[in-house]
């Protein structure tokens, strides 16, 4: 498959703040590109860098295709409308600067409003639309112009979860005709709506691939988590027999472990539970997700 | 085209946002009542006197102050305003605190010096003391006016003609200007500065809603940004000049100067002041940041282009026979010159040909510089 944008070798300092730290990557035509990272990692200077809003310290930034990425959209993390214009002279608006005719900017202005469930309010100024209408306003405001990729920055952050079915719907629905570069702080969002994901932080590309090969990076473990009322550090951990356990961690009164054999480790576990009379609050064992994987990598969750 | 859509809708997120516009426009009208109302319509012609007579009972003196008394501007308002007072250290305070002009001291035997000069031909008459703060302009115009009217009176009470007679001819409309009239070009020019803030808030206000990052993705090239803008803030420009002298003809001002020719050169002038807000606004992210530092540069405008304050004049340089001074580097300075020349000598293209094509140039040259700093900031 032909990438649509290849970034190769980027590098961006903001003073002695390293904030994208030599980062490579292709994305490729027709697919969602889930971009992930903790706060502060990079992701917006990275999209910035790749929308041409930001010139990197050093690497290029490549596009496959007709206007040589001149005609991006983007949906910032923040919203950005004209707050004395209505919704439809915003759009219309703005597909004039693309150079759109009259007709085609409204055909595809409805079809936006539509599909984000905004044409009710088409006429209403951007200032006295909700937050969430806003940031829908935000979307279609990239939109409008059909471009070839579209940077979304957070898009559904502020959503009710209302609007974000509608859109992550939408996102869905024009993934064939526009390539998609997607950040967002909802890992299962990521996992859903993503073709391939990429993690980075302190400005460092960790891994790349879709959501399941990133998963299988972590092995094929299951990860048992349980909660004791007591202190599992000193109550269960000096006695437990370790051998079909790996990556022990405790935090509080949690203790997390890894196992190719669920059955077995947590029967070894219980029997000492019970040898020691100790009370368990809860117990889990699953595959791994996304966001494990993510924390594994990152040492942090997401939203710190 | 792109420039006639982004003029379209800057104008009406103008009109949508009005409470800056109507700030804009409302300010020079507002100063033109305020004006009118401090000066009056005559009030500027009108000189205080203060007058401590040691003489009352002298002929001579009585009648000199009669004479000071009938003169009057061509409406029939009285030029001196005189108001006889006893105390000297009183008249002295009211010269200092400004509630006179011109303090003068008639000595006790000045009718009696002036008889005996009839009467021997001899000797000179006891001098009359004058007193005035000469950082008063008014002081100096009262003493020319009171020096003239009594050495007039005087030559023809002696009858000893004074071998020397000046001719006064006055400049422009053939009629003499109040201080209100020289104020109304200013007063102008200072609507015109106020789109510093219209023409600012309008490019600030992409900065800060960030919807400049929009634009610079799209398609519209700085320029045509710009251009719009400019536009769109001339309109309102012509607009506020129109109101300002509507406000002005209202409390009585005339004049027979060629209106197109005042709307071209207000344009000019808008477009220079718009340009130095398009090189301002690249300084600043924020409405509070145009409305607090914007001020700067306002202020600038306002007491550098001989609006209000008398300014010496500095030479910069000479060229094709006209003075450059250093506030010509303010297009505002020349344009209250071109307004003035306009309005109140009634002056046709050719006589402010010079300044037009100054205001065109300095226009040009910030506009330039607006797009090429709001260009390296904006537009990667």
């Amino acid at each position: 498959m032909r990438p649509i944008l290849k970034a190769e070798s980027i590098v961006k300092r903001y003073g002695d703040i390293l904030a994208v730290d030599d980062i490579s990557f292709e994305i490729y035509r027709g697919e969602i590109f889930g971009f992930l990272g903790p706060n502060g990692a990079g992701k917006t200077t990275t999209i910035k860098i790749m929308s041409g809003l930001l010139k990197p310290d050093s690497g290029t930034v490549k596009f496959d295709c007709p206007d040589n990425g001149k005609s991006t959209g983007i949906c910032p993390q923040h919203i950005v409308v004209w707050e004395n214009l209505t919704c439809m002279e915003q759009i219309l608006f703005m597909g004039k600067m693309y150079n759109m005719k009259y007709d085609e900017v409204i055909a595809k202005g409805n079809e936006l409003l539509e599909s984000l469930g905004l044409t009710g309010i088409k006429d209403r100024l951007a200032k006295k639309l909700s937050g969430g209408m806003q940031r829908r306003l935000n979307i279609a405001l990239a939109l409008i112009h059909s471009p070839e990729i579209v940077f979304l920055d957070e898009p559904q952050a502020g959503l009710d979860p209302q609007s974000r079915v509608l859109v992550r719907d939408y996102i869905r629905s024009i993934k064939k005709k526009t390539t998609i570069v997607l950040t967002t702080h909802d890992m299962e969002e990521a996992e859903k709506l993503s073709d391939r994901i990429c993690i980075i932080d302190k400005g460092k590309l960790l891994v790349t691939g879709t959501a399941d090969e990133i998963i299988r990076t972590g092995g094929h473990d299951d990860l048992v988590e349980i909660d004791f009322e007591c202190d599992p550090e000193k109550e269960l951990l000096p006695f437990l027999d370790t051998k079909l356990l790996s990556g022990i961690t405790i935090s509080g009164n949690r203790i997390s472990f890894n196992t190719k054999n669920p059955t077995a480790a947590l029967e070894n576990v219980l029997k000492l539970v019970r040898e020691r009379n100790l009370k368990v609050n809860n117990l889990q064992s699953r595959k791994k997700s996304l966001e494990d994987i993510f924390i594994s990598l990152t040492g942090r969750r997401i939203r710190e | 085209m792109k420039t006639i859509d982004c003029f379209i809708k800057t104008l009406m997120e103008n009109l949508r946002d009005w409470k800056i516009l109507i700030l804009a426009i409302v300010f020079a009208p507002f100063f033109i009542y305020m004006m009118y109302m401090y000066m009056g319509d005559s009030g500027s012609s009108t000189y205080n006197i203060v007058l401590i007579n040691n003489d009352e009972k002298g002929k001579i003196s009585n009648e000199l102050i009669n004479e000071w008394g009938k003169m009057q501007t061509e409406d029939g308002n009285p030029i001196l305003k005189i108001r006889v007072v006893s105390d000297s250290l009183n008249a002295r305070e009211m010269i200092k605190n400004k509630d006179a002009d011109l303090f003068i001291t008639i000595p006790e035997d000045f009718s009696d010096s002036f008889n005996m000069f009839m009467a021997d031909g001899a000797g000179s008459l006891s001098p009359l003391r004058s007193y005035g703060d000469q950082a008063n302009m008014k002081y100096m115009i009262a003493a020319s006016f009171i020096d003239y009217i009594t050495y007039s009176y005087i030559s023809e009470a002696t009858g000893i003609e004074i071998p020397f007679n000046v001719k006064y001819e006055y400049a422009g409309r053939g009629k003499s200007l109040s201080e209100f009239d020289l104020y109304v070009p200013a007063l102008l020019v200072l609507s015109i500065i106020m789109m510093l803030f219209t023409a600012g808030a309008s490019v600030v206000r992409e900065i800060e809603k960030d919807t400049i990052t929009r634009l610079s993705l799209s398609k519209l090239t700085s320029a045509e940004f710009m251009t719009a803008l400019s536009l769109n803030q001339i309109i309102i420009g012509l607009i506020c000049l129109l109101l300002t002298l509507l406000a002005a003809f209202s409390v009585g001002y005339t004049t027979s100067g060629s209106l197109p020719l005042l709307l071209l050169v207000g344009a000019l002038t808008s477009f220079s002041v718009i340009s130095i807000s398009i090189i301002t606004s690249c300084f600043i992210k924020t409405m509070f940041g145009l409305l607090t530092l914007g001020c700067f540069p306002f202020f600038i405008l306002m007491f550098f282009s001989d609006c209000f304050l008398p300014l010496p004049k500095i030479n910069l340089i000479s060229l094709a026979g006209h003075q450059f001074y250093i506030n010509d580097i303010l297009p505002t300075a020349t344009a209250t010159r071109a307004f003035n020349k306009i309005l109140n000598y009634e002056s046709g293209f050719s006589d402010v040909s010079f300044e037009i094509l100054w205001i065109l140039a300095l226009s040009l040259v910030y506009f330039f510089i607006g797009v090429w700093l709001f260009k390296k900031k904006y537009k990667y």
